[in-house]
């Protein structure tokens, strides 16, 4: 008899598919059927497309990956779905989505972002890179997708993590509900979604862990960039994510030498009327996550970065 | 916490009984902690109903509770090569341990047996996970079965 199949649905979801690396909880959906019934309770969708379609299958115009778009449209929909129905709040939602057309898949998007933020998502973790075939044909506007407005009001929402051509709509933080209400970790991996937002500044201070991708290139920018940064949210740990394809080492270096040479930033006329919270700075902590020599200065560390193609990371440790 | 030698008596579900010293379990199971804490039970007359314990596993429950009570100063090695041997049982044996262990709150056992499960589910095909869990009749009509595979390829 298969009794481990009728552990009670709570001691399955919660104590042993949590455990699990998510491709091996998800497996357990076709072991039975109340495994799979169970599965339909689990309140964590990491969804990446290149289990229902490949690169190769849409470089070549495989007229399959259509049906395998459709394949993946519908599981999403019918989890999400599933949990509505049970009355379950949708946890954490991954959403993976490589080498399709975001145009097409804009509208289910959309849904499963109202369903989500409208369901106590606490963790929501978007990335929509566009194909490798459109960027060489040159990416125009149209290929971003606009974050919903549902997902940025979303009160239960701690941890929003964007990589891609997304954008905060346009409206996003013109009209004053609140926006961003509980997020502690934000990731932002587009220098867009950041300058979009640079007038508004109205990113609440709850922010404690900031992660970015994506610093501006143009050094007439670092200011606005970095005036935005600190202004709009005081985190604890800003964290720099490198590729060694990027060159990210100049604008660090700008942002480091301000927080330790704080006082210097007086002159700016912005600041004279306001005391911000990084006047009160006592110490930055840098941290990296390759191999430097222990007591080197940031700049000798940057100029050690290896080039992988791993993503490594540079961090800030802000001590008030 | 109850002294050393003090015995108290479980009972199982086929109504035998066992002593075990008051601290073995006191140290283990949250719910025997409570039950002597708030002093509910009375050393005299109580036997601590289990009657959803059969025998062979309330001794085993008794067995690991004593074993990690007398040996927690052992170094980690050790104590993992007893629970790997202490767990080698079929999957119902595994059940029931579980449930046992759920009922009476022993959470260093159940850590143990969720990661015991976790290890005979990951990385496994979905053959060998239906093998190892025992599952003889899953349920789905050949069609089903051939459905999931053509939707779920990558978990085959």
């Amino acid at each position: 008899m298969d009794r481990l199949t009728s552990l009670p649905k709570v001691i399955i979801l919660d104590d042993i598919l949590t455990r699990l690396p998510y491709k091996d909880a998800a497996r357990t959906s076709v072991l039975s059927k109340e495994w799979k019934d169970t599965w339909y309770s689990f309140p964590i969708l990491s969804i990446c497309s290149k289990d229902f379609f490949s690169m190769h299958d849409v470089l070549l115009k495989n007229p399959l990956r259509f049906s395998n778009q459709d394949i993946l449209i519908h599981y999403v929909t019918k989890r999400l779905l599933k949990l509505l129905d049970q009355g379950l709040a949708i946890k954490v939602f991954k959403l993976n989505m490589q080498c399709v057309d975001h145009k097409k898949m804009s509208y289910h998007v959309d849904l499963w972002m109202k369903m989500v933020s409208e369901n106590g998502v606490q963790e929501l973790e978007l990335c929509l890179p566009l194909p490798t075939a459109y960027v060489a044909k040159g990416c125009t506007i149209d290929q971003e997708y606009d974050l919903p407005l549902c997902v940025i009001e979303a009160k239960s929402l701690t941890k929003l993590v964007l990589r891609g051509k997304i954008r905060f709509h346009q409206q996003a933080f013109l009209n004053h509900s609140i926006k961003l209400f509980s997020v502690r970790i934000l990731h932002l991996c587009e220098i867009e979604q950041i300058l979009s937002q640079i007038q508004v500044s109205s990113t609440p201070p709850t922010i404690k862990r900031l992660g970015l991708q994506c610093v501006p290139q143009n050094e007439a920018l670092y200011f606005p960039y970095v005036n935005w940064l600190l202004l709009s949210c005081c985190p604890r740990t800003i964290i720099f994510i490198l590729h060694s394809d990027y060159d990210r080492k100049p604008f660090i270096l700008f942002l480091y030498e301000l927080l330790m040479g704080r006082k210097k930033w007086k002159w700016f006329h912005h600041f004279s009327d306001t005391k911000c919270w990084w006047h009160e700075l006592e110490n930055v902590k840098v941290t990296s996550s390759f191999k430097v020599h222990e007591n080197v200065d940031l700049e000798t560390m940057l100029h050690s970065f290896p080039k992988s193609d791993g993503e490594e990371y540079i961090s800030f440790s802000l001590e008030l | 916490m109850g002294s050393p030698l003090k015995k108290i008596m479980l009972c199982s579900s086929e109504k035998e009984i066992f002593s075990v010293e008051e601290q073995v379990m006191v140290q283990h199971s949250v719910i025997i902690n409570n039950m002597i804490e708030d002093g509910s039970y009375n050393y005299e007359e109580s036997k601590i109903p289990l009657d959803c314990v059969d025998s062979k596993t309330l001794k085993k429950v008794i067995d690991y509770c004593t074993y990690h009570t007398h040996h927690h100063n052992d170094n980690q090695e050790d104590l993992e090569a007893w629970d790997a041997q202490f767990l080698n049982v079929d999957s119902n044996g595994l059940y029931d341990l579980l449930m046992a262990a759920n009922y009476l709150e022993i959470r260093n056992l159940l850590d143990l047996i969720y990661r015991t499960i976790k290890n005979m589910i990951k990385g496994k095909k979905i053959d060998e996970i239906r093998r190892i869990l025992n599952i003889k009749d899953h349920g789905f009509t050949p069609e089903e079965e051939e459905q999931n595979r053509k939707e779920y390829p990558h978990f085959y």
